[in-house]
């Protein structure tokens, strides 16, 4: 794909470099930045989501081996590789949800594999504090481990067999609600690590490895707990394939976004980068758990990963913009893109959008770098934490500046009919 | 291959509408004959709740809680006309959330608010303190769980802090709505008066966009959020308790409150807000404002006891479908103007 890139010069933009010359009386000029054509920067969009799917599904495999591992022979030592497998994978993923809002097969699937936040009750035992009923969701406390039939207001699963197909096809949004997430990352996270207990204060979950001993179980019903892990871990790689083939040449995804032309090309790339740095990660992910001072309100709740998953976020969202990704082999993806396009055709605008995404990417470092040394988003959001709220509002203002400079990049090249994922805990970009 | 911005100009040529209108005059007069007034009955309602409060725990009896009752039903009401303002002073210091956290999709305003009261940490009370904490147990949804389950009576009687926590919310929410009216009156009046000069607005004309979204996105709102949500796909499969409001049986007076205070908002004002648009398009515009409020006047300000009868089920669809209408004929009128809205926060979900 990468040798179809090339760049273009417009006519334009040949009359703006003869105009420099004639004006300038420079001789010793650098040469302007020439705008690609679109059909490239769609190019090198494609390139990116289908290596940052090869690589999630890569990880996937990685993890589904690790988790094979731990079930052959749990241990703390086959835990703890499960569960660096799981941090692994979900760098790459991270970092293709950029190419979720826009993409509608892909924000259709989404649900299946990536689904927070979710009411683990429904998968297995929780602490008396979780407690025991829910406005919103009947089986809030369903606990599928424990209970191979169910019978709940009228609706019956059978759960006697543990499978992929009864976690996707049945469990999975039971009843219609969206926390009843019975698959995805979270779902094998909390399988993972199990509740974090620990409230605002420093500590991930702590499940035992003897949840999935077969001879010394704890917390009963080893056997179905096993039974699930297996299955839902199988399933993220199935779910991941099909994204790998969508993105193929011919593939759903592809050809949608083929059939979408230029424009329609460009405006699927912006609100996609819109949709998650403003509604998606600055409202819902970012500023919610801010707003409620609560640790379920943490994407990566049991992991706390939730620091690095809000990283690769970020850098999702600039990989796109910039048209660069580095594959977990290494390897360099870099192609004509929207910032050649908007660096050629407005520069104060493609100075403001550097800005914007330096402005974000420090702050997320500094959110990973509080993480790594034990300051946790979770912790960062408890009530009496001033630095920790200063750093989250730093973050949210950072991606609304961000989402605002992309609405000025969608009218400078005059798109419309945009509309960008919002959230209920932001109030619209001004 | 054409490049982008070659291409791209001639997507602009729906725009047919000629714009000639004076932005500072739409704005100042909805801001001076519906948003202020509005915000300061809303105010009113709530220091009137407030003052109610903090003499209700020397002695609850039914009558006192009534009055109480009665006092939140009348802040609600008066919450509800500016609910769908959701630009200026209501964004300070995260005022629109501290005041009414919903929807709540995971019940956490709820669990947090059952671990308050469990942990008797009065030194969370004080109006600072509280000012800090979860804005799940802040507002008037918190109050509404509180003061209208069949337990709340003889719960507030028994358990002094759980009626502390009343005070601490009446308190909370009285400060915040002055607070609002207040900078309303004054320095965001100023704000919106100079639109075209200082730095909070880019001009008089982007401030009348954040009008128009205050009008526009909230039809949306209440289509999905308060109406589709709860519906479903049948009369058995309807979800009270995803409604807003359905603890003080008024999930559907809200709604018609919203709509009326939307109709104010659109043709209220001299000039008013509807002259922004095609002049042609009023007319219709305002016969499906009436048709929402029409299918609204047919049904109980309770959804539980609406979604008890299949007509009452099939009014609340048809209000959806009516939402829906009137959202997609603004949403065409504007599109005939030069006025572009931006981010829609709503659609996508």
């Amino acid at each position: 794909m990468n040798s179809a890139i090339q760049y273009r010069a417009s006519s334009w933009w040949v009359s703006a470099l003869l105009s420099v010359g004639l004006f300038s009386g420079c001789m010793t000029q650098v040469a302007a930045p020439v705008a690609p054509a679109t059909s490239a920067i769609i190019d090198t969009y494609i390139s990116i989501a289908q290596a940052s799917y090869g690589d999630a599904l890569l990880t996937a495999q990685q993890l589904q081996r690790a988790v094979n591992a731990f079930l052959a022979q749990p241990a703390a030592a086959t835990q703890l590789a499960a569960q660096e497998a799981w941090r692994a994978a979900r760098i790459p993923y991270q970092q293709t949800e950029a190419f979720r809002f826009g993409n509608s097969v892909v924000d259709e699937w989404e649900v299946r594999v990536n689904a927070w936040p979710l009411d683990e009750g429904l998968i297995d035992y929780v602490s008396s504090a979780y407690g025991t009923e829910s406005d919103n969701n009947y089986f809030y406390t369903a606990n599928i481990i424990a209970n191979p039939l169910l019978d709940i207001e009228g609706i019956s699963v059978d759960a006697a067999n543990i499978t992929p197909q009864l976690l996707g096809e049945t469990l999975h949004e039971l009843d219609g609600v969206d926390t009843n997430v019975a698959t995805g990352y979270h779902a094998i996270e909390f399988l993972l690590w199990g509740q974090d207990l620990n409230g605002t204060n420093p500590g991930a979950g702590a499940r035992p490895y003897t949840d999935y001993s077969l001879e010394a179980c704890t917390n009963g019903n080893c056997d179905r707990r096993r039974a699930y892990l297996e299955s839902a871990t199988s399933l993220l790689v199935t779910d991941l394939e099909e994204m790998v083939q969508d993105w193929a040449p011919e593939g759903a995804a592809y050809n949608d976004l083929r059939s979408k032309g230029e424009e329609g090309g460009i405006a699927t790339i912006l609100t996609g980068m819109g949709s998650l740095a403003y509604g998606e990660l600055a409202g819902e992910r970012v500023r919610l758990g801010l707003l409620l001072h609560d640790p379920e309100e943490e994407p990566d709740c049991f992991s706390d990963n939730t620091h690095w998953s809000h990283f690769y976020d970020a850098k999702g969202i600039s990989n796109v913009y910039r048209g660069e990704y580095t594959r977990v082999n290494g390897e360099k993806i870099d192609g004509a893109s929207l910032e050649d396009l908007i660096r050629a055709q407005a520069p104060a605008l493609h100075a403001e959008m550097s800005a914007r995404l330096e402005a974000t990417d420090l702050g997320m470092t500094e959110l990973a770098e509080k993480g790594e040394a034990g300051e946790t988003y979770d912790v960062l959001i408890a009530s009496n934490n001033a630095a920790g709220e200063e750093l989250i509002n730093r973050i949210v203002n950072a991606l609304m500046e961000e989402t605002r400079t992309i609405e000025k990049i969608i009218n400078q090249l005059q798109l419309q009919n945009i509309s960008i994922e919002g959230s209920d805990s932001l109030p619209p970009p001004q | 291959m054409k490049p982008l911005f070659l291409v791209l100009p001639l997507l602009l040529s729906g725009a047919a509408f000629s714009q000639s209108t004076n932005w500072t005059e739409v704005n100042l007069a909805l801001t001076d004959a519906v948003v202020i007034p509005d915000y300061q009955a809303f105010a009113t309602a709530t220091a009137d709740m407030n003052q109610q409060a903090k003499s209700i725990c020397t002695s609850i009896t039914p009558q006192s809680l009534a009055d109480l009752q009665s006092a939140f039903q009348l802040t609600m009401d008066k919450w509800q006309a500016v609910q769908h303002i959701q630009f200026g002073p209501i964004t300070y210091f995260n005022w629109n959330y501290r005041l009414q956290y919903w929807p709540d999709d995971n019940g956490t305003g709820a669990r947090q608010l059952l671990a308050l009261i469990a942990s008797k940490d009065t030194s969370v009370l004080g109006s600072e303190a509280f000012a800090r904490q979860s804005v799940g147990v802040q507002g008037l949804q918190a109050l509404e769980q509180l003061l209208f389950t069949e337990a709340s009576l003889g719960e507030l009687q028994t358990d002094a802090y759980r009626c502390r926590v009343v005070q601490a919310i009446a308190a909370n929410l009285d400060e915040i709505a002055a607070g609002v009216a207040l900078r309303w009156s004054d320095e965001f009046r100023t704000t919106v008066a100079t639109a075209d000069e200082r730095g909070f607005f880019e001009s008089a004309e982007d401030a009348t966009i954040d009008f128009l979204k205050a009008e526009v996105e909230p039809i949306r709102s209440l289509q999905q959020q308060k109406l589709e949500a709860i519906l479903g796909e049948s009369q058995v499969g309807a979800r009270v308790k995803r409604a807003e409001s359905w603890r003080s049986e008024r999930s559907v007076r809200n709604i018609k409150i919203n709509v009326a205070s939307l109709g104010r908002f659109f043709n209220e004002g001299n000039p008013a807000l509807n002259t922004v648009l095609p002049p042609e398009d009023i007319e219709g515009i305002n016969a499906s404002f009436t048709k929402v409020e029409a299918t609204l006047a047919a049904l109980p300000d309770s959804i539980t006891q609406a979604l008890e009868t299949e007509s009452g089920y099939n009014n609340l669809k048809q209000a959806a479908a009516d939402l829906s209408a009137l959202f997609e004929l603004l949403e065409a009128s504007l599109k005939k103007t030069d006025l572009y809205l931006g981010f829609n926060s709503l659609d996508g979900d």
